[in-house]
């Protein structure tokens, strides 16, 4: 029953923080595609009706053909590699940058003669 | 951590230890979707919740009791510890929800389809950055429970295993 409140209190804080969040980015309105229809700025948004057919446009999608989205494009070994050497090698700097002070620290300090 | 370690059980530690790693590999696989694939990016971290829930609740009375102390008399090291899992936490909120929020694969599997927010996806890479880097200073100020720990419930039991598997002199 203690586990169980204790994980709702989590849970609570977790949809309050996260509902808070949401709220301030509608509010803002940071979340609303402004296509600039009133200033008369060039529209970027995709082709509809009679325009998809029309020159430069882009063409209609194949099915089946591979959509690279936020799945992303180039090497998938090299690409795997790099972001793990690239995340574990941010969290190796971070690590080394505090601990190893910390411990040059705590070794001058049991050096350390006081002058008699 | 120091105070968190000494007060905590032997299997709670354990459990602690074996639960952090997990985690520590999720975020690395979630840190890059483009090789895990969007769905598998999106399942593991809504599965994450629940780790990081446990995570919390094995931690639960270091938190209460450094709450509760906050403002009076604590060591620098714990007080910014302190703040820095709230960070911890109040960014892993935010790439949650703005995960949530321009999901392409678990929400849309639900009957779920929200509107494409360029600002949340912007916000979602920006967040996950910064939960890195918060993510490394984590690591750093646990640090020694972390070695301490790795070696008494992992490398101890590994070394013990090969020392005793050796075979004994018999010459005489």
């Amino acid at each position: 029953m203690k586990t169980l409140g204790r994980i709702l209190i989590i849970l609570t804080a977790f949809t309050v923080l996260g509902g808070l969040m949401v709220w301030v980015g509608n509010v803002n309105g940071v979340n609303t595609p402004d296509f600039a229809r009133n200033s008369g700025e060039a529209e970027f948004r995709p082709p509809q009706g009679d325009e998809a057919g029309q020159e430069g446009s882009r063409p209609p999608r194949e099915v089946g053909e591979n959509h690279e989205g936020r799945e992303g494009r180039g090497s998938f070994g090299g690409r795997w590699v790099f972001s793990l050497i690239k995340n574990v090698g941010v969290i190796a700097v971070l690590v080394v940058a505090i601990v190893l002070p910390k411990s040059i620290i705590k070794k001058k300090r049991k050096t350390y003669v006081p002058p008699t | 951590m120091a105070n968190e370690s000494t007060k905590t059980s032997t299997p709670q530690t354990k459990t602690k230890l074996v639960l952090d790693i997990l985690i520590f590999i999720v975020f690395l696989v979630a840190m890059d979707p483009h090789t895990s694939g969007i769905a598998i990016h999106e399942w593991l971290t809504l599965a994450s919740l629940a780790a990081l829930t446990l995570h919390l609740l094995l931690s639960w009375d270091w938190i209460v009791e450094i709450t509760q102390r906050f403002f009076k008399k604590i060591g620098t090291q714990t007080r910014v510890n302190y703040v820095l899992n709230w960070l911890l936490f109040i960014f892993g909120t935010l790439v949650m929800v703005s995960g949530i929020l321009i999901s392409e694969a678990a929400l849309p599997s639900l009957g779920i389809r929200l509107p494409q927010g360029f600002f949340w996806r912007r916000l979602h890479d920006m967040s996950a950055n910064l939960v890195l880097l918060l993510l490394g200073l984590h690591t750093a100020l646990h640090w020694s429970w972390i070695v301490k720990t790795f070696d008494r419930y992992i490398l101890q039991p590994i070394v013990a295993k090969f020392s005793t598997g050796k075979p004994k002199d018999v010459s005489a």
